[in-house]
């Protein structure tokens, strides 16, 4: 017998082994030996092909194709409020993409100017406007953090997003620990406003000597954070 | 999870015409573009659950939303996709994603699953494959969870947590208006105090997201700080 000849029963029975595979599991010839949440039949508990009972939830034949485009995004709280000075420039921070945010990132559109650039010049203009005339120029110095204006600018682009520890505590500002999450009763925006205008010390701004800048005065009132899962309280009605 | 009530309540009708209007009234704390829009993302929170080894990610949506009847009309947006977007590496591209969809009055979930290197970026696709729980949207006056999965899972309207005094603060930035700055803590006001917001709730165990990178901050001058992801959320609208 000739090699080619040998074909012939080797793919007839190639074939035969696979059709007999696929069968399905209600045939008592079934080879299929486990059930599986991937083998392509409804099978054991599932409710679907390959879903409900053990495997994963059922689509239902519902409709989740096509592309969808960034149109908001947000990382650290109120980056976009503070710093950026118009709508043009918030609405190119919501459409960018975070790792595009530093300063070797030009803002689309907008020549040479990065996000990092931007913020410089509305910190800037902060200090400007609570300027007393009559008084020695008011820059930013550093913050807390130690930053000076141009890595703390920085830091704001192009990491903006809540770094959160998945080991120990987790908060926005807590004593000396920052950013290793954001708690519901985080005061973040006094957080934002120290790291603006707090100065090396905090205390810059403190409304005892000038304007005071640092600390809204509003607390988080009567709200209840103290709550089991979903961990908000319930919505308010009249 | 089986009510499928189709509650479409912004399909021009003059109810839809008169939500415009009432939201169109509110202040905003966000872009000028996105403010009052379905695609408007209030605040995001990230925080250890009550398991330690899980992590809470919420995202607010839409706020804030006045009590009342534009809390009631205000809905999560078929067309538009909320993601938790994880960076378990330090290059500020998300590795793992969550997503959340509304179908009906229903909030699908997707993931936690892996983005490889040519999908991140501002576009995507619902990880379909990937889908991973279900909870039926929350209304006014029931609550529902999910912890039918490794995922807990809420989805509906909540009393907005965020607080600040957002009215002081646009009178400090617009000009002459506040030369003292901030009010005092008697007349300082609260501007979220009344306010509710849709909100979703993912609890999910951190080893679902990957080993979490040296903390961003050791770039930029902060020292001793333990390893961290990097978390963002975003609005991404059907093309």
């Amino acid at each position: 017998m000739t090699l080619k000849k040998l074909y012939i029963p080797l793919v007839c029975f190639g074939l035969a082994a696979i059709l007999f595979s696929c069968e399905d599991a209600d045939d008592f010839n079934n080879v299929i030996e486990q059930v599986t949440c991937t083998d392509g039949i409804q099978n054991g508990e599932e409710t679907g092909i390959d879903c409900g009972g053990e495997c994963g939830p059922c689509l239902n034949g519902l409709d989740f194709s096509g592309l969808y485009v960034q149109e908001d995004a947000l990382g650290r709280p109120g980056i976009n409020l503070v710093y950026s000075p118009n709508a043009a420039l918030q609405n190119a921070y919501n459409h960018s993409a975070t790792s595009d945010r530093s300063s070797l990132s030009p803002i689309q559109g907008m020549g040479q100017a990065t996000f990092p650039s931007v913020f410089q010049t509305s910190l800037t203009d902060y200090y400007a406007f609570y300027q007393d005339p009559n008084l020695p120029e008011i820059t930013f110095d550093a913050n807390v953090l130690g930053q000076d204006i141009t890595v703390f600018t920085e830091f704001l682009a192009a990491s903006d997003a809540l770094q959160v520890a998945p080991e120990g505590p987790t908060s926005f500002h807590s004593g000396d620990l920052w950013f290793t999450g954001r708690r519901l009763s985080d005061d973040v925006m006094d957080d934002t406003l120290l790291l603006l205008f707090g100065g090396p010390d905090g205390t810059r701004f403190d409304g005892v000597n000038g304007p005071k800048l640092i600390s809204d005065q509003v607390d988080s009132g009567d709200r209840n954070f103290g709550l089991p899962f979903p961990y908000l309280e319930a919505p308010l009605q009249q | 999870m089986k009510n499928k009530t189709k509650i479409y309540l912004y399909s021009g009708s003059l109810l839809g015409c008169l939500v415009a209007f009432l939201l169109m009234s509110s202040d905003q704390i966000d872009g000028n573009f996105v403010a009052n829009t379905t695609v408007d993302i209030a605040d995001f929170y990230a925080f250890e659950g009550q398991s330690p080894d899980h992590t809470v990610l919420v995202v607010t949506l839409q706020g804030p939303l006045s009590i009342g009847s534009v809390t009631e009309q205000a809905g999560f947006d078929p067309e538009v996709l909320i993601e938790f977007n994880i960076d378990n590496t330090g290059d500020f591209k998300e590795d793992v994603v969550i997503q959340a969809m509304r179908r009906d009055s229903v909030m699908y979930f997707f993931g936690p699953v892996v983005i490889d290197q040519e999908h991140q970026g501002l576009v995507r696709e619902v990880q379909v494959e990937a889908l991973s729980g279900q909870v039926q949207i929350s209304t006014l006056d029931s609550l529902y969870i999910s912890e039918d999965s490794a995922l807990r899972l809420f989805a509906g309207p909540r009393r907005d947590p965020f607080f600040f005094d957002q009215n002081r603060f646009n009178s400090m930035r617009n000009g002459t208006l506040a030369p003292e700055g901030f009010s005092s803590a008697a007349e300082a006001q609260d501007y979220f105090a009344q306010s509710n917001v849709l909100a979703v709730v993912v609890e999910v165990p951190n080893d679902l997201l990957g080993t979490a990178p040296a903390h961003a901050g050791t770039s930029y001058g902060l020292e001793n700080l333990p390893n961290a992801y990097n978390i963002w959320v975003s609005t991404k609208r059907k093309q």
